[in-house]
């Protein structure tokens, strides 16, 4: 693929993004895209591999594209991993209208529905480790299209969620590492640092998704200029209509972020329990081979291990041991599940740069051209 | 009068020859016991089996797996007339899993223990299972996790706990007609495990349930007022150095063993422990039970023969009745109908009593009356 990047203006990294969101909460739909600048033509598509479709309060169920990419750092045996995510359907805020808004034709029953997802899918190792890696905050408009704009509330937000309490204390955010691209507001943060080789080759870096789906009942409203007006007004006015319910939402997110990362700090404990343990089978063990004095038993345990003395048996002893039990699988039927083997390096797939003047939708119903 | 009073035990006399040409070969007792016996090199080999197994385990990228035989299934326990309750050959196992983290634990737990048996018997010293614990607290949490795993680790290397160089703290006490040696030559209290040369002209030898009733005997001077006679507690349910004990004298002297237990199922219940040995230990049933018990007192029919006072009797509660039941389901009770019949009068009767109710009859009753009557016209069962 060319990288055509440096032909085309900055709204071309919106232009993505924004395509991006669109195609992660609409996944029936699929997006071809055509650029045409001068004599060069690149194809872009967004479709979905792994969809999942959840019921809302909405009429619509909502299709998802769960699609994980990411592989993390496999050694030896081929593995099975999960290729899709499981978002988790989490609570519905109602959120009042200022008054202001309710002046300019802003009315109806407002909510916003919050789904959450971590990923990449973890579940069929449940000893393995995880950091996390960012929040992503996400805003769609009734009519599951990405806020353009995103509130300056997101911004603000970290100051006000307490980390330690969701067992992130490693995400430390301030306002300037708060991202904002069409729509999805992102906190970063920081590696920890590792204490040694093992973390890195036993730990998974996730991200949580965090869905924040506006909701809107009017019944005076049903005529379809109506509805787009009416989702003018929401976005318009949604600094103002996050500011003026900025506790509840505070509480609503540490709530839902807090349900989402129960599994990631469960998954601390129980990996400072194998750890633990580990260290006394670890010593246990070769206190025994150490002070032995069979040299058959000595000379088998190192063969098998490969090693020529006890230091170095200890030493792959250890990492072995940490490396089984780390990779335990338990594999799940609700899980897309795929074979990978080999050493691969850990990387992400990045989204694919989109530069456009030409826009084709199709969906199984029909097909949009912009 | 020394020969008038003996002359008065003829039933006892009888009964020990009766038992003397039902048991085996004493020479066969010996041989068995060098076989459960291994010796300190098969101990450090068995455990250098189960490490290797566990390095073999990581080499072919598996987590390593300890096989526990499991001892509280009575799926895996059989009944032997002359042995009692043994462990069957094909037992079922649990698995303790180095990567589940609800058996982890357990499994770093045994690996210590492992290692710490190793160095002892390597060294010949010895250790008690509380030094075990109080090296390590944190990691065992309590003294009856050190306690259960030991167990474990005796019955998954087919090995008496003395030959893993761990003792217990003793519990038991023991009085009468009786005096050992040491293997080294000191004569020392009735508390060692490693008795031998046991000398005594003891008739019989009473077991009895609680250390009250124990106290009580030798207040009477119990004792002298009989024929020989050896009395051995457990104070309530036995350790394994009291039932060795017990086995131990049964071996040497080969006279009648008697149990002085309270008329309730929980009495029962560690009757039937001495005599045909326990679930949790059935591994070593050969080395610790004694089939030839036979029951004193206090029987149920002897509350209705005796007209104990209505006052101290205690009704059963639902949980006795369910070890009642319990009891009378054991495979050993077919082998014994009269203990059955004893049983089903307290099932019909629903009323337990403690060998101190004996005392509302008259204070010195159970040691001036009903124990010397029970051993003078053969009033076991």
């Amino acid at each position: 693929m060319k990288d055509m990047r440096h032909l085309f203006p900055e709204w071309s990294a919106h232009m993505e993004a924004f395509l991006r969101s669109f195609s992660l909460v609409n996944a029936e739909i699929n997006i071809h895209l055509t650029v045409k600048v001068d004599q060069h033509t690149v194809q872009y598509a967004f479709g979905a591999k792994v969809k999942k479709k959840l019921k809302l309060f909405s009429p619509v169920p909502l299709k998802l594209d769960v699609t994980c990419n990411t592989q993390p750092a496999i050694y030896g045996k081929e593995r099975c991993w999960c290729l899709g995510g499981h978002p988790v359907c989490g609570s519905r805020l109602h959120v009042s209208i200022p008054p202001h808004a309710m002046d300019q034709g802003l009315f109806g029953d407002l909510s916003i529905q919050f789904v959450t997802l971590l990923s990449p899918c973890v579940l069929q190792y449940p000893n393995l480790a995880t950091h996390i890696s960012n929040i992503q905050l996400m805003v769609f408009n009734p009519s599951r299209v990405p806020v353009l704009k995103v509130p300056r509330f997101f911004q603000t937000l970290p100051a006000f969620l307490d980390f330690e309490d969701l067992g992130v204390d490693t995400l430390h955010c301030s306002s300037k590492d708060v991202q904002q691209l069409c729509g999805t507001s992102t906190y970063t943060s920081e590696p920890p640092s590792c204490s040694g080789p093992q973390q890195e080759t036993s730990a998974v870096w996730q991200r949580v998704l965090v869905f924040l789906f506006l909701q809107l009942t009017d019944p005076f409203t049903s005529q379809l200029t109506d509805v787009m007006a009416t989702e003018v007004l929401i976005e318009r006015h949604l600094e103002d209509i996050l500011n003026n319910n900025r506790h509840a939402m505070t509480v609503a997110l540490q709530s839902e972020l807090r349900n989402t990362l129960k599994a990631h700090n469960c998954r601390k404990k129980i990996k400072e329990k194998l750890n633990s343990a580990a260290e006394v089978i670890l010593s246990s063990s070769i206190s025994i081979v150490s002070c032995s004095s069979n040299l058959d038993f000595r000379r088998d345990c190192l063969n098998r291990m490969k090693v020529r003395d006890t230091q170095e048996l200890s030493a792959a002893f250890g990492e072995s041991l940490r490396r089984v039990t780390s990779w335990k699988c338990v594999p799940r039927h609700s899980c897309y599940s795929a074979k990978v083997r080999g050493m691969f390096a850990y990387r992400h797939v990045s989204g694919l740069v989109l530069i456009c003047c030409h826009f084709h939708f199709s969906t199984d119903e029909r097909t949009f051209r912009v | 009068m020394e020969a008038h009073r003996l002359q008065d035990f003829t039933e006892i006399d009888k009964l020990r020859l009766q038992l003397l040409n039902n048991s085996k070969d004493a020479t066969s007792f010996h041989h068995l016991e060098a076989e459960v016996c291994p010796s300190s090199r098969d101990i450090l080999n068995r455990i250098e089996d189960i490490i290797l197994g566990i390095v073999t385990s990581l080499s072919q990228d598996e987590a390593p797996v300890l096989k526990l035989p499991n001892r509280s299934s009575w799926a895996n326990i059989s009944f032997d007339s002359t042995v009692g309750l043994q462990m069957n050959s094909g037992h079922s196992v649990t698995a303790l899993r180095s990567d589940s983290p609800s058996s982890v634990n357990k499994f770093a737990q045994v690996l210590k223990i492992l290692s710490v048996i190793y160095r002892l018997v390597q060294s010949n010293t010895y250790a008690t299972k509380r030094d075990i614990y109080y090296n390590n607290t944190q990691l065992f949490g309590s003294q009856a996790t050190v306690d259960s795993i030991v167990d474990d680790i005796s019955c998954m290397l087919r090995a008496p706990r003395r030959s893993l160089h761990v003792l217990a703290t003793s519990k038991g006490l023991i009085s009468g007609d009786l005096c050992y040696m040491e293997e080294d030559g000191m004569r020392i209290d009735c508390r060692s495990s490693s008795a031998v040369n046991i000398v005594s002209s003891a008739k019989f030898i009473i077991i009895v349930e609680k250390d009250a009733t124990f106290q009580r005997l030798m207040d009477d001077d119990f004792c002298t007022k009989l024929p020989p006679c050896v009395i051995i507690t457990g104070k309530g349910v036995p350790d394994m150095n009291s039932r060795l004990m017990v086995r131990k004298l049964w071996d040497t002297l080969h006279v009648p063993i008697f149990a002085l237990v309270d008329s309730d199922p929980h009495g029962i219940e560690i009757m039937c422990i001495y005599k045909y040995g326990s679930m949790a230990m059935s591994f070593e049933a050969h080395s610790l039970t004694v089939p030839s018990v036979m029951w004193l007192g206090l029987l149920p029919s002897d509350l209705q023969r005796l007209q104990v006072p209505s006052d101290v009797l205690i009704p059963l509660t639902k949980n006795d009745e369910k070890k009642l039941s319990s009891l009378l389901q054991r495979p050993y009770l077919t082998d014994q109908p009269d203990w059955q019949k004893e049983m089903e009068v307290m099932q019909r009767t629903k009323v337990k009593a403690e060998i101190q109710s004996l005392a509302a009859i008259s204070p010195d009753f159970l040691t001036n009356i009903y124990l010397p009557n029970k051993l003078r016209y053969g009033g076991w069962v």
